[in-house]
């Protein structure tokens, strides 16, 4: 008998002993060492990685009303089993922002086990990325939170100033505890002194899946679609269907009526039905899927007749026909999408007509509500963007990916459109990829954010995702549904192989919440859209005031982005984000200081800007000129050269009782490649051998001085390899010219084009041999001012070696591959260096 | 004692690895009941069970429980306005469970008789319910096939049991390769129902050790489908409609219905619930032969340029319809239609399609991967709501004859 205790005695021992080694908590009871930083929140810390080495304090800027986020990253050097943060009041002299105003995160980890598909920037390793975000009670309640020693801990804090607040700068901690052990982090935040708009401007139809919503919230009823809709509205994204029953027109007039007037509501998608037809007037197949044409045209009707001229319901809807027309010229459907847009236009005329002849339409007083009706945005995506003799259903909401606005010439199309009063969107599916902005988790942050901006800068209307609660495995299909996620938060791969792709929130229900998580993709996408409206402030600000903002917006998206690249440098995002801020501040205040134009000539920078009357405007170190005085406002004028490492318009307004200051970082230095004023100046410029150059003194073709005649040829190789790989070109030497190479980030020149629109782009030479060509940019006939910024897509070993560059064109040879000439005049060609705050 | 001593080392080492996968691994079913495919007594097994076509709400509850603690509680919505034009898909609300889950593991149901559950109907009307089964099919594509369906009783704890016919459903899927089952529920035919909320536990199968009936039949020369024989049904497949509103097959012994033989496939079809049809609805409904009947033949044995596909309708109604053979090869598809005049058997001279005119569009006959009937759904009709059809004789004959 006492063997048999002394046997079970044993093997209990051994149980508990196998166990805790199997589970491994690493009990102790010393005192916790851990290390803590701080991150901002563009900035994506793995928790397998090195101690991250940020900040000491938690750091944020922000606009009274805006949300704003960093990061605390937590290293202990032992397991933690229970950890929480909590954050205090925070304090400038005697104005307080309550601890309520923040929103305190865990980070969960996803582990990407395969790099998404295709991406080739190798700054994105393997390894588990914090992406969802789940409030600190719950994370406590669901027992995560507990963290591995040596491993980075996430948390995310989360600042909504109080559109009340006073501006300033404030004070406050978090506290974190962690196995009973405190530890204090120091928060300091700089409130800006303006209140951010609280109406959302950019058009957004992110597409929430209902049915899907049952796999994580064990709810897929109207009730938790609205949840799920209310919440996205709390980061400025409107789902593409209003809160209602599929097929309920009442409903959705009624939800389109209650949602109306919620300032962060600027559009919703009109649902439709579809249906099976039979129509010979679409030859290529009379029996297709369609829509319920008599139905769409009861929802318009009806939104139509909840409206008035002042609340037009229709102001903000579109059609989004997904099931019958997507990415159509992917799917060979152009043709069927004309079709369809066709019969809406006469379904529209029908209701028009109906109306009219019911009285409707009373004199003069609703002729808004009759033109949205005919005009009704009709949101159609393509993958590729236009192409030369696309055949189009529709230019008023025409949606191609995000990829497609990468050249210039891209550009110009749709900006063509934009000037014929049509909306333009893009939209993103599992495309684009990085290095273009996406919102897959192993992609910079920064990509996700400056995306609204570019947004902004592009007058694109609206922005489809197409899927933002991905609660299943879409690679793979299960019977007649997809597989179900082997666990809801920390899956990567759902969609295509793209990490991230499909969602952006988690549920909330498996922790017991009745509202699901946001993601840090989720937080920076509302970041984004906020930055969008700090443009569109600053827009509304300058056109009362009669000043053209252009200039200030291409000077803030050259130091965030070129085209479609962004430069994924968070610091001069945080530069131009304070840079907004006070722009805003400053023309909201007395002095309603505005800046109307800078423009970069030679090595020199020319800024005009004006201000009130009243105010006073001193600048540093440079010497202003009186213009004009008109309308209350004087306006001034100030040239200054960029000799120096770092250049910056700095200057003081003051206005009555306020003062302030702008310190407005413009560049590095200036370096002149050539101006090409005499013979000796072509000793720095190549031209390949049947092309040539010479000294032109023409005036009419040189802006200044003279100017460089380049005369560049094709050449037929007799074979098509070599006739694709030879590309036309005339090089520049930029090395030696004063500037340390790594700092370039801008080429410019004035090229003559004594031609046809043609498509050039800049090939970066490098002393390894290497060389980078940018994406294209359209030289059309006569004087061209090109600017190439796009150094920056370049690693920083490779921006090191850069020794020239080359203005190239595609191989110039006819369809029987006769090569032809393309004569080029060149003038003023220099490069610009960065600054330290680009 | 030394021999107790590694003894008790080998089964410390087994429980304490056991205690180990159990605290931290995800690891496989834990079976509490080998015959229980879901008893909703976790989470865990609620968030692996599947819920389609925008099922509605679930959670747990601890009311009318047959089974362990809990039962599953449903407020079934289902998707309004839908399209029912996939095939063989259907578009009811259905709770999906998988045939190798948390609790349960098994795919191979050639042992099985009966599947059952008990669903207690928490509403004042009576409502319909189908079984699903869904797995590799015996044409090497996943395969669905219905094992019953059922009407619930209102206000009622019902236990539902089906007999798991493994001839029926051997006839389209693998009986070891069975992959999940579906209970699909009426859900809500127009927005302004209100959802019907269902208590569902005590999901299981009984196993039975009587052998599978064969089903095997070799065709006579010419025949493809005869339907003399009951298990001619399990040769035909409803296509194009929704679990409730799918056609209703059946064999016909009414020999005014009959062309050849003793029987004809009847087929009932349910005319369009959800809208009044519009110009030129093609919602259609049909039926699917199976595909070894033609595939397995040999085909040298028929010169295109002389024989010809054929087959008789009978069409019961005063209004005349419209019937569309459809020959598939990939996605190349030959149509053969005819109108069929009311009461009355389909003409034999338009019903015959040539083999050579196959041959043109696929290469070869034997390239051929689907024989469907294509009939147009009608505007619903309280008075009649359904539609029947006739089919008979389906064959291979000769041009001459």
């Amino acid at each position: 008998m006492k063997n048999i205790k002394r046997f079970f005695g044993i093997v209990l021992t051994l149980v508990l002993a196998f166990s805790v080694v199997g589970c491994g908590d690493g009990k102790g009871g010393a005192k916790l060492d851990m290390s803590i930083s701080t991150a901002d929140n563009v900035t994506k810390v793995l928790r397998v990685a090195d101690a991250y080495n940020g900040g000491t304090e938690v750091h944020i800027e922000l606009a009274k009303g805006e949300t704003e986020g960093a990061q605390i990253i937590l290293r202990p050097n032992k397991n933690v089993k229970n950890f929480t943060v909590t954050a205090g009041e925070l304090k400038s002299g005697t104005n307080v922002i309550a601890a309520s105003a923040w929103t305190v995160y865990q980070e969960m980890y996803t582990e990407t086990y395969e790099r998404s598909k295709e991406i080739e920037d190798e700054s994105l390793p393997l390894g588990e990325y914090p992406d969802a975000l789940i409030p600190m009670e719950y994370a406590v309640s669901g027992g995560i939170n507990n963290i591995e020693s040596g491993t980075n801990q996430g948390v995310y804090v989360s600042l909504t100033a109080p559109e009340t607040a006073a501006a300033g700068t404030y004070s406050g901690k978090f506290t974190v505890t962690a196995d009973g052990n405190t530890f204090e982090v120091p928060a300091n935040v700089v409130v800006y002194d303006f209140v951010i708009s609280q109406e959302s401007h950019s058009k957004t139809s992110f597409l929430i899946w209902k049915d899907i919503l049952i796999n994580g919230e064990l709810d897929s009823s109207l009730s938790m679609y609205k949840t799920y809709y209310d919440f996205l509205l709390d980061y400025r994204i409107n789902a593409y269907e209003l809160p209602a029953e599929h097929g309920d027109t009442d409903g959705f007039v009624a939800s389109a009526d209650a949602y109306f007037d919620n300032p962060k509501v600027a559009s919703y998608g009109i649902p439709f039905v579809l249906k099976t037809i039979y129509d010979p007037a679409f030859t290529r197949s009379p029996h297709h899927m369609g829509i319920d044409y008599a139905h769409m045209k009861e929802s318009i009707r009806a939104l139509a007749e909840a409206s008035t001229n002042e609340r037009n319901l229709l102001s903000k809807a579109y059609y989004y026909l997904h099931s019958i027309i997507d990415e159509f010229d992917h799917n060979n459907a152009s043709d069927y999408a004309v079709f369809v847009d066709e019969k809406l236009g006469v379904m529209e005329n029908e209701l028009v007509a109906e109306l009219d002849a019911e009285g409707f339409f009373k004199l003069g007083e609703t002729d808004e509500l009759r033109d949205a009706i005919l005009n009704l945005p009709h949101v159609a995506t393509m993958v590729y963007g236009i192409k030369e003799g696309e055949l189009l259903p529709t230019t008023n909401g025409i949606t191609p990916q995000i990829d497609a606005f990468r050249t210039d010439y891209e550009r110009q199309v749709y900006q063509e459109l934009m000037d014929n009063g049509d909306e333009v969107w893009w939209y993103s599916c599992v495309w684009p990829i990085n290095p273009f902005p996406s919102y897959h988790i192993d992609d910079h942050l920064i990509s996700a954010r400056e995306l609204s901006v570019m947004q902004k800068y592009y007058g694109i209307e609206g922005n489809l995702f197409w899927a933002v609660n991905g609660y299943v495995n879409w690679n793979r299909t299960a019977g007649m549904d997809h597989e179900k996620l082997e666990d809801l938060y920390t899956v990567a791969n759902r969609a295509a192989n793209r990490n991230g792709d499909g969602y952006l929130m988690y549920p909330g229900k498996p922790f017991g919440s009745d509202k699901p998580f946001p993601s840090l993709r989720l937080e920076t996408i509302r970041d984004g859209q906020e930055d969008y409206e700090y443009l569109w402030q600053l827009e509304q600000e300058y056109e009362k005031l009669g000043v053209d903002y252009k200039s200030v917006f291409d000077t803030v998206a050259d130091k965030l982005f070129t085209g479609m690249y962004t430069n994924y440098n968070s610091s001069s995002f945080y530069s131009v984000r304070r840079l907004l801020a006070r722009l805003i501040e400053l023309v909201q205040s007395d002095a309603e200081f505005a800046i109307d134009d800078i423009e970069f000539i030679k090595e020199t920078v020319n800024i005009t800007f004006s201000a009130n009357e009243n105010a006073e405007i001193t600048l540093s170190d440079a010497e202003k000129t009186l213009v004009s005085t008109a309308n209350g406002r004087k306006t001034y004028n100030t040239l200054f050269s960029l000799t120096n490492e770092n250049n910056a318009l700095v200057l003081t307004a003051i206005s009555g009782s306020y003062t302030g200051n702008l310190n407005f970082a413009l560049s590095g230095k200036a370096a002149r490649v050539s101006e090409f004023d005499d013979a000796a100046s072509l000793e720095n410029i190549k031209v390949p051998l049947d092309s040539t150059k010479e000294l032109n003194t023409n005036s009419e073709f040189a802006i200044d001085g003279n100017s460089v005649k380049v005369v560049l040829s094709g050449h037929d190789f007799g074979n098509d390899f070599d006739n694709k790989d030879f590309e036309p070109s005339v090089t520049f030497a930029v090395n030696g010219l004063g500037i340390a190479v790594e700092k370039l980030y801008r080429f410019t020149a004035d090229v003559y084009n004594d031609g046809d629109a043609v498509q050039m782009f800049l090939k970066i030479n490098q002393s390894n041999g290497m060389s980078e060509k940018t994406e294209g940019i359209l030289l059309r006939p006569g004087w061209n001012k090109v600017i190439i910024n796009q150094f920056h897509t370049l690693s920083a070993n490779a921006r090191g070696r850069i020794q020239s560059v080359e203005i190239a064109l595609s191989n110039l040879l006819d369809e029987s591959d006769n090569a032809y000439t393309r004569t080029l005049y060149i003038d003023n060609a220099y490069i610009l260096a960065e600054g330290d705050l680009r | 004692m030394k021999k107790c001593i590694k003894i008790a080392f080998l089964l410390a080492a087994v429980l304490s690895l056991t205690v180990f996968f159990a605290a931290c691994g995800k690891g496989g079913a834990e079976v509490i009941d080998p015959n229980l495919m879901a008893g909703f007594e976790t989470e865990k097994e609620i968030y692996q069970t599947g819920f389609i076509n925008n099922f509605g709400k679930i959670e747990h509850s601890d009311k009318h429980v047959t089974q362990g603690k809990y039962s599953l509680k449903a407020e079934v919505h289902g998707r309004l306005n839908v399209i029912y034009s996939q095939y063989e898909r259907f578009n009811n609300p259905a709770m999906v469970i998988a045939s190798e889950n948390y609790i349960f593991s098994k795919t191979d149901f050639s042992d099985v008789g009966k599947v059952s559950f008990d669903v207690y109907a928490d509403d004042d009307k009576d409502s319909e319910i189908v079984l699903f089964v869904e797995g590799s099919g015996v044409e090497m594509v996943e395969s669905i096939a219905e094992v019953g369906r059922t009407t619930l009783k209102a206000n009622t704890a019902n236990n539902v049991t089906f007999a798991f016919s493994r001839e029926s459903v051997g006839s389209k899927i693998k009986l070891d390769m069975i992959r999940r089952f579906y209970i699909a529920f009426e859900g809500r035919s127009s927005i302004d129902d209100e959802p019907m909320t269902y208590y569902i536990d005590n999901v299981r199968i009984e196993t039975t050790t009587v052998a599978v009936k064969s089903t095997a039949k070799t065709s006579k020369p010419g025949e493809l489908c005869f339907f003399d024989d009951p298990d001619d049904i399990y040769r035909v497949f409803a296509t194009g409609a929704d679990a409730m509103c799918s056609s209703r097959l059946s064999i016909n012994y009414d020999l005014k219905y009959v062309s050849q033989g003793s029987g004809s496939l009847r087929i009932d079809i349910p005319r369009h619930s959800s809208r009044t049809g519009t110009e030129g609805a093609i919602d259609q409904t049909g039926i699917r032969l199976l595909r070894s009947l033609f595939e397995n033949r040999d085909w040298s044995d028929y010169d295109a340029n002389e024989y010809s596909f054929t087959f008789d309708v009978y069409n019961p109604s005063n209004e005349p319809l419209a019937v569309e053979m459809q020959f598939y090869s990939g996605n190349k598809v030959v149509y053969h239609g005819i109108t069929v005049a009311p009461n009355s058997w389909s003409d034999k001279n338009l019903t015959k399609m040539p083999l050579s005119a196959i041959k043109q569009n696929f290469v070869e006959v034997e390239a051929m991967d689907m024989i469907l009937f294509r009939i147009p759904q009608t505007p619903h009709s309280s008075e009649a709501p359904f539609r029947t059809v006739y089919i008979d004789n389906i064959s291979v004959v000769s041009n001459n004859t």
